[in-house]
């Protein structure tokens, strides 16, 4: 029942937010600023189609049994999270090189301060955030 | 980790798709446990064992020399 609810509800966001992005648009138009518009349309389009596609999905479980039993499997199986688990922990492990040779590039090259701040400021948050679930994780194990 | 799960469910007769329905996990799960490229969680083994009312150590052979390495 929630998820129906929070299905319905970022169907609806989605939709808002479309209508709120073509009067955006309408608005600058004149001044020619098209980003802010399609950045606001660009979330419509993502929370729409999440909320319709997890609502379809559902709906598509409930007439077959069967089907869920098999999605339920796929989800829940115990290869299948560690399979993800490792990739997604390669995947970050190839982000912290990644992203730090990026902000050396973006210091050497004439890329505004605050750019490259704030492009710190991101790393420093992912990097802490991994410290802080190391260490709950710790405790709780 | 060695295993003579595929011995087991042939000799019951058992497809790897209904074995993976009755432990509640995928078929590629089963077919890589029998392959030993994967190494069961301890309450996926108790699943196997109560299903062929085995003891756990007479299903999964763990192998001192082979884990050393």
């Amino acid at each position: 029942m929630k998820n129906k609810f929070s299905d319905n509800l970022f169907i609806i966001a989605g939709l808002i937010l479309l209508l709120i992005s073509v009067y955006v648009y309408t608005l600058l138009a004149e001044s020619g600023n098209y980003a802010l518009p399609f950045i606001i349309f660009g979330c419509a389009c993502g929370l729409f189609g999440h909320g319709m596609g997890s609502r379809l999905a559902k709906r598509a479980q409930q007439k077959n049994p069967e089907l869920a039993k098999r999605v339920d499997i796929e989800v829940n199986d115990e290869r299948n999270s560690k399979i993800r688990y490792l990739a997604k922990a390669k995947a970050f492990d190839m982000f912290i090189y990644i992203f730090g040779i990026l902000l050396l590039l973006f210091a050497v090259m004439e890329i505004p301060t605050s750019a490259v701040l704030l492009l710190c400021l991101a790393y420093a948050v992912v990097i802490v955030f991994f410290i802080f679930n190391f260490k709950k994780q710790n405790k709780t194990m | 980790m060695k295993n003579c799960l595929r011995e087991l469910r042939e000799s019951r007769g058992i497809r790897q798709e209904e074995l993976a329905d009755i432990l509640e996990v995928s078929r590629q799960t089963i077919g890589s446990l029998e392959n030993g490229r994967y190494n069961p969680s301890i309450l996926l083994a108790f699943k196997i064992s109560r299903f062929f009312a085995l003891p756990i150590e007479e299903i999964f052979i763990y192998e001192e020399e082979a884990n050393e390495k």
